[in-house]
């Protein structure tokens, strides 16, 4: 007998006969007291901003794709020289298009395909994600939209452009997203809450401990 | 006295009587304790409703476990990835070190697992001759200090960043420095070769999703997206009872989890994995290996009374408003799982007669069942536990001695009269022959006993 039918056959003769039906998933909003008070934009923006600055990430609300260029040449010139490394998606491309002469060299989507050695040596990078979640100023990011794995977690500053019509609530909503079908299949999702972190040295918060040590969340508010 | 409980009893003394000790012990707690509540009282609307309805998904979990462990198979295999079931820990570490030679791998990244932990799969794969790097910070710090991990979630807690600036300096042969920033710099520095060159990345898994067919794994460094990102193959282990029926559920257990295991409101990255590189996807493993480990589940499982601790998300709370753990530590447990949660299963899955003692070894005040977001009941599963042992007859002998005889005469409202009589007699013949503790003083037989004192006290 294989080790699968073992282990489920054991399971079967002790699992109860009518397991009967599964517990509602709850409501967000009956669960957490730190709900946004309101779903529109300038609420939900400002959850997001507050809750974003507590992680020790950076918002940067701006009103449309040239302020945002305005606003990734400038951290891209406040941040350590290096190379920078984006993926194609219209959101960076608008936005690229008015920094004709950009600070520094940016890599374009053919490198994210590189070998590790390579993808290892990238200082900042810069993609975009598939939704906002205000509550807790998480990003939700999958493989295939988002320029892959490594993009998002490799480089030690990462920036992300986004819009503010991506923002839900809460995880609920990035949960229902998520389950939905779509047409671009994905092998890996993350929800991300800040820069990466630790607190294994007697519990004191350290940024930076493998992911990147910077987030920044450029949010193009495209409602206004 | 068996083997364990004299190294048991050793071990606790040694914890107790150090300061260092006790001094990262309350640290940990208190600093936990006060980020826990703050968490809780903020983030949710109401800790007992949420705790319920959480006992409740995990149980709806485990009734149809079958099926959903078959579901999440379906799916994930459907999208390249494999699903390998063992039995038993020798049966998961040998399916990972074939994995590992058949790509002609020497190196693994690993990110913390406590499942692997349990089946010892490290000790396995260096004796394979494959070097093994613990990416966790704290895990790397343990490892690299040769000891055992001090609580499943901190396993570094017990260590000042003084001892980890000495053993920083000793094992990675850099400066000396005691500041928490150089010294994790440091450690990121030392792993990020591991991370571009490993071929074989492996995790642990906190939940399986059923309907998504997907693992997730929750973090905060970033060490397992890395060491799933970058090397050619994944390899998962988690225990069964995992599950989760669907990926909404996850909208409950992440905070739920955060602020039980750290007092966050969520965890910095929550990986979900559905699976090997996709085509069209610029990056991945291609190859991803899921697998699905027993090793006493499904015995604990077909105890319809004890299923229940295998809702456990395995957030550490529970060692931490532990009274015994506050004092004696996680090593001196000697177990994978610390704390009352340990407590409680180690005996189920590795044998009543040589771990028993864990389950007595409680004042069985219930502080445990309290803090379990699953509301699981700690304490009165110590309690059985004992009464299991008994029943078993694999308590020590004098101390079974010792409780029939007292059973015998608290039955008996002569003979505890009768029996008073004797011990105040023997009283000074016992206090000879009793150990000598210098912390403690034995308090004396009172000269009358309160039901004389009573009569006497109308007079």
């Amino acid at each position: 007998m294989t080790s699968r039918d073992h282990i489920l056959d054991k399971l079967r003769k002790a699992a109860p006969r009518e397991p009967g039906p599964l517990p509602d998933v709850a409501a967000d909003a009956e669960l957490y007291a730190d709900m946004p008070v309101a779903t529109d934009v300038p609420a939900l923006l400002a959850m997001f901003e507050e809750r974003m600055t507590e992680l020790k990430g950076e918002t940067h609300v701006v009103p449309n794709a040239e302020a945002a260029a305005k606003t990734l040449e400038s951290l891209l010139n406040g941040a350590e020289p290096g190379v920078c490394q984006v993926q194609d998606a219209e959101l960076i491309d608008a936005v690229l298009a008015h920094l004709p002469e950009p600070p520094r060299t940016i890599q374009g989507q053919e490198k994210l395909a590189d070998p590790n050695t390579v993808m290892g040596a990238v200082d900042t990078s810069v993609s975009v994600v598939d939704a906002l979640v205000a509550r807790t100023a998480s990003l939700i990011v999958r493989s295939s939209s988002c320029g892959g794995r490594r993009l998002s977690v490799l480089p030690p500053f990462h920036i992300v452009l986004a819009r503010a019509s991506q923002l839900v609530p809460s995880l609920e909503d990035a949960f229902e997203f998520l389950s939905a079908e779509t047409d671009a299949p994905w092998s890996y999702g993350v929800v991300i809450s800040g820069p990466a972190r630790t607190g294994d040295i007697e519990r004191i918060l350290v940024l930076g401990a493998h992911g990147p040590k910077r987030l920044a969340v450029i949010i193009i508010d495209d409602t206004a | 006295m068996s083997k364990e409980l004299s190294a048991f009893l050793e071990r606790s003394s040694a914890e107790i009587g150090s300061e260092n000790r006790q001094r990262a012990l309350k640290r940990a707690i208190t600093n936990h304790e006060i980020a826990f509540h703050a968490r809780r009282s903020e983030q949710l609307v109401d800790w007992q409703d949420s705790r319920r309805r959480a006992a409740a998904v995990k149980d709806a979990a485990l009734a149809n476990l079958p099926e959903l462990l078959e579901k999440f198979e379906e799916r994930f295999s459907a999208r390249g990835g494999q699903v390998l079931w063992a039995r038993d820990g020798d049966e998961a570490c040998n399916h990972v070190t074939d994995i590992i030679g058949r790509h002609g791998a020497d190196l693994v990244v690993k990110s913390k697992s406590m499942t692997a932990e349990e089946i010892h799969l490290n000790e396995h794969m260096e004796a394979a001759g494959i070097t093994v790097v613990e990416s966790d910070l704290g895990e790397l710090i343990v490892q690299l200090a040769g000891e055992k991990p001090y609580h499943i979630v901190m396993p570094a807690m017990h260590k000042s960043k003084e001892e980890i600036g000495d053993l920083f300096e000793r094992t990675l042969h850099i400066e000396h420095t005691v500041d928490p920033y150089e010294l994790t710099m440091a450690a990121r520095a030392h792993l990020r070769d591991s991370y571009l060159n490993a071929k074989i990345g492996m995790t642990g898994g906190n939940f399986i999703i059923a309907d998504e067919g997907a693992i997730v794994v929750c973090e905060n460094e970033g060490n397992a997206r890395l060491g799933t990102a970058c090397p050619q193959v994944h390899i998962a282990l988690v225990g069964i009872e995992k599950m989760l029926p669907r990926l909404a559920d996850l909208a409950l257990f992440l905070p739920l989890l955060a602020t039980s295991a750290t007092g966050q409101q969520i965890t910095c990255y929550n990986n979900i994995f559905r699976g090997p590189r996709l085509p069209g996807e610029t990056d991945g493993p291609e190859e991803m290996i899921v697998i699905l480990l027993d090793n006493g589940r499904t015995d604990v499982y077909a105890r319809e009374h004890y299923r229940e601790t295998l809702r456990c998300i395995r957030c550490g709370n529970c060692s931490y408003v532990c009274p015994v753990y506050s004092k004696i530590g996680g090593h001196a447990y000697d177990t994978t799982y610390q704390g009352p949660i340990g407590s409680v299963i180690t005996p189920l899955m590795k044998g009543i007669k040589s771990w028993n003692h864990l389950s007595f070894a409680s004042s069985l005040c219930g502080a445990c069942t309290d803090a379990c977001p699953v509301e699981i009941n700690l304490h009165r599963f110590l309690l059985d536990n004992r009464a299991m042992a008994v029943e078993e007859n694999v308590v020590g002998g004098p101390w079974a001695m010792l409780m029939r005889f007292w059973s015998h005469v608290m039955q008996s409202r002569a003979r505890v009269n009768r029996y008073r009589t004797v011990f105040k007699w023997i009283e000074p013949i016992m206090r000879c022959l009793m150990p000598k503790d210098k912390r403690k003083r034995t308090p004396r037989l009172a000269k009358e006993s309160f039901s004389q004192q009573w009569r006497h006290s109308d007079d």
